[in-house]
C-alpha cells in the first residue's frame, strides 16, 4: 500500500479550517433565493439583486430618500419600546443595556430603549468586528473587504458618530480586537503579507488618547482571535507549529490550552470550543475549564454547538444546530435542557439577559437566561444584521 | 429536496467561501446556484448535489472575477495587496498558494471528497485533467511547506 503524500495530507487539515466559516441557516438562503426567482418570473428587470447583500442596501437607501433614516440621525422605527414581544415591565434587557450591532451595509445600529441610532461606519462593506469601550463612550470598528479595499480599523465616537481611521493592517474577523479593562487601550490583530503567499501576524496595541501604537511579542502561531477576559489578554492562534489559546504574560505568551477560549470569568472558568472535523452542517464541541481541568459538555458525537455563555452554578449555555435549532443550558455531565430558537453563534451577556445576532435578519434575539423566555427586539425593516458583530454597553 | 439541501449546503457553501476567499462572494455565488436549482436544475438526476451546486457557484465566482477583472483600472490592480476578510481563514491564505483552476479542484477533492469522476464528470473535464490539475496542485504545496519548514 502506499504511504499518503503529504501533501495531500495537508491539503486536507488546511482546507478543515473552512468548517470555521459561520454560514447562517438554509432558510434564510431559500428566501432570498425564492425571492430572486420570483422577481425573474415577473421581469422586473429594473434593477438586479444578486446579494443579501444589495438587497439591504437597496432597502435602506430607499429609505434614506423618503427620509426615514438620514446618518448619523435618530429614528424611531416604532413609537413604542422595540420588542415585537414586549418583555414584562422590568424585565426588559434594554432597561439594563443598549446594543450595538453592525449590519452587512456598514453602518452601527445603537439600540435603546424606544430608541434605535444609526451610524454609517462604512458605507457599502460589512461591519467585521464591533467593541465597545468600557465607558461606552467609544467602539472598535472593523469594516470589511470589498473588491479592491482592504479591511480599515477605526474608532467610532458614539456621541458625535465620528470615526478615525486607524494607520494598521486589520484582519477583519469578529474578535479581531478587545479593549483593556481599563479602556486605556485596544489589542487588534494585524496581518502583514509580503506579495501573495505570505502573511505574518501580529498584535498591536493602540491607545487612543495619545494615538500611538506598539507591536507587542510576536504570537506563537497566525493569529484568529485576540480576547481581553478575567485570564487577561490573550490570542487563538493557528499553528504551525501549536494551534489554541496563548495568554500575554510579562515576557512571553503562555499556552493555556488546545481549545479556543470564548469567555472567562472572574473566577477563572472558561468556556473553550474546538474547530470542527468536517464531518457535520456546523458547530463544535465546547468545554468548561476550570484551573487546569477542561470538561466536555456537549455531546462528543456531535459538533452541532456554538458557545455562547457561561452560567454560574457550572455549565454554559450554547446553540445548538441539531434539528429545529435550540439555545441550550448545558450542566456538567452533559445533561441539557433547550428550547427552540433562531440561529445564534455568538452572543453578549448582561446580567440575567444573553443578546444574539440572527446573522442577516433585522432583529436582535434576546434570552432571559432564569427564565427561559426568548424575546425579539427589531431593529427596523430592511436592515441586514452582520454576523457576530455585536457588543453592550451598560446603562 | 430541502432535506438534501440541508444536509449540504453548509459544505457547499464552506467550500465556496475557499476559492472565493470570503464568505459574502460564496453567498453570492451560492445563491445563484440555488436560484437555478429552483428554476428545475438537473438536481433530481444527480447524486451528489452538493457537487451539482458547487460547480454552479464555482461558475458564478468565474463570471464575477472576469467581470472586476474587466472593471478595474490597471492601476488600481498594479497596486493592489492580499487582503482579508470578514471571514478570512486560514484555509483561504493556504489556497492563494494555487492558481484558480487548481483552488476549484483542489477543493473538490479534498474539502468536498469528490471523486476524480466526479469532478471529471460536474466541471466537464477528463478524468486524466482533473488529475493532474490536483497532482500540480499538490507539487506547489509541497514546494510552499517545503519552503515554509526551511525559512
Amino acid at each position: 500500500m502506499n504511504a499518503p503524500d503529504p501533501a495531500e495530507i495537508v491539503a486536507r487539515m488546511r482546507l478543515r479550517e473552512l468548517d470555521h466559516v459561520a454560514v447562517a441557516p438554509l432558510a434564510v438562503y431559500l428566501a432570498d433565493a425564492k425571492r430572486h426567482q420570483l422577481r425573474r418570473h415577473r421581469k422586473r428587470n429594473w434593477i438586479r439583486l444578486t446579494s443579501r447583500t444589495s438587497l439591504a442596501a437597496v432597502v435602506i437607501a430607499g429609505a434614506l430618500v423618503v427620509g426615514v433614516a438620514l446618518p448619523g440621525l435618530r429614528v424611531t422605527p416604532a413609537a413604542t419600546p422595540t420588542s415585537a414581544v414586549t418583555p414584562r415591565i422590568g424585565a426588559d434587557p434594554l432597561d439594563v443595556v443598549q446594543v450595538l450591532v453592525g449590519s452587512v451595509d456598514g453602518s452601527v445600529y445603537r439600540v435603546g430603549k424606544g430608541v434605535v441610532d444609526v451610524l454609517p461606519v462604512c458605507p457599502g462593506r460589512a461591519i467585521a468586528t464591533l467593541r465597545s469601550a468600557p465607558d461606552g463612550r467609544r467602539a472598535f470598528v472593523v469594516c470589511g473587504a470589498r473588491s479592491n479595499q482592504a479591511p480599515t480599523a477605526s474608532i467610532l465616537d458614539l456621541r458625535t458618530g465620528h470615526a478615525d481611521l486607524l494607520p494598521m493592517s486589520v484582519i477583519a474577523v469578529p474578535a479581531a480586537a478587545a479593549w483593556s479593562p481599563d479602556g486605556g487601550s485596544v489589542a487588534v490583530a494585524t496581518q502583514v503579507c509580503a506579495g501573495t503567499e505570505l502573511c505574518s501576524t501580529s498584535v498591536v496595541l493602540y491607545v487612543p488618547a495619545s494615538a500611538t501604537q506598539r507591536t507587542l511579542l510576536p504570537a506563537p502561531g497566525s493569529i484568529r482571535e485576540v480576547r481581553w477576559t478575567a485570564l487577561g489578554l490573550s490570542v487563538y492562534v493557528v499553528g504551525p507549529p501549536t494551534t489554541g489559546t496563548y495568554v500575554l504574560e510579562a515576557d512571553r505568551w503562555r499556552f493555556v490550552t488546545a481549545r479556543r477560549l470564548v469567555v472567562a470569568d472572574a473566577a477563572e472558568r472558561a468556556l473553550l470550543d474546538e474547530p470542527s472535523l468536517g464531518s457535520l452542517p456546523g458547530g463544535h464541541r465546547v468545554w468548561e475549564r476550570r484551573g487546569q481541568i477542561e470538561t466536555l459538555l456537549t455531546d462528543p458525537e456531535r459538533e452541532d454547538a456554538y458557545a455562547l455563555a457561561l452560567v454560574e452554578s457550572g455549565g454554559a449555555i450554547v446553540y445548538r444546530v441539531a434539528g429545529v435549532g435550540s439555545i441550550a443550558t448545558y450542566e456538567l455531565g452533559g445533561r441539557f435542557t433547550e428550547r427552540q430558537a433562531e440561529f445564534c453563534a455568538s452572543a453578549e451577556r448582561h446580567g440575567d439577559w444573553l443578546l444574539c445576532i440572527p446573522p442577516g435578519r433585522d432583529h436582535i434575539a434576546a434570552y432571559a437566561i432564569s427564565s427561559g423566555e426568548i424575546y425579539t427586539i427589531p431593529i427596523g425593516a430592511g436592515v441586514q444584521l452582520a454576523p457576530l458583530a455585536i457588543s453592550l454597553i451598560p446603562r | 429536496m430541502e432535506d438534501r439541501l440541508d444536509a449540504c449546503y453548509t459544505k457547499v457553501l464552506r467550500a465556496l467561501t475557499g476559492v472565493a476567499g470570503s464568505l459574502d462572494r460564496a453567498e453570492d455565488a451560492f445563491q445563484e446556484a440555488l436560484v437555478e436549482l429552483l428554476e428545475g436544475g438537473p438536481h433530481t438526476r444527480v447524486e451528489r448535489l452538493e457537487g451539482w451546486l458547487y460547480v454552479v457557484g464555482v461558475r458564478r465566482l468565474r463570471r464575477r472575477r472576469w467581470r472586476e477583472r474587466l472593471e478595474t483600472p490597471i492601476s488600481d490592480a498594479a497596486s493592489r495587496t492580499s487582503m482579508p476578510d470578514v471571514t478570512r481563514v486560514a484555509a483561504a491564505e493556504f489556497l492563494r498558494l494555487l492558481s484558480a483552476r487548481e483552488r476549484e479542484i483542489v477543493v473538490a477533492r479534498y474539502y468536498l471528497d469528490l471523486s476524480y469522476r466526479e469532478i471529471a464528470e460536474f466541471f466537464g473535464i477528463s478524468i486524466g485533467t482533473a488529475s493532474s490539475t490536483v497532482s500540480r496542485a499538490l507539487d506547489r504545496i509541497r514546494r510552499a511547506v517545503g519552503t515554509e519548514a526551511a525559512s
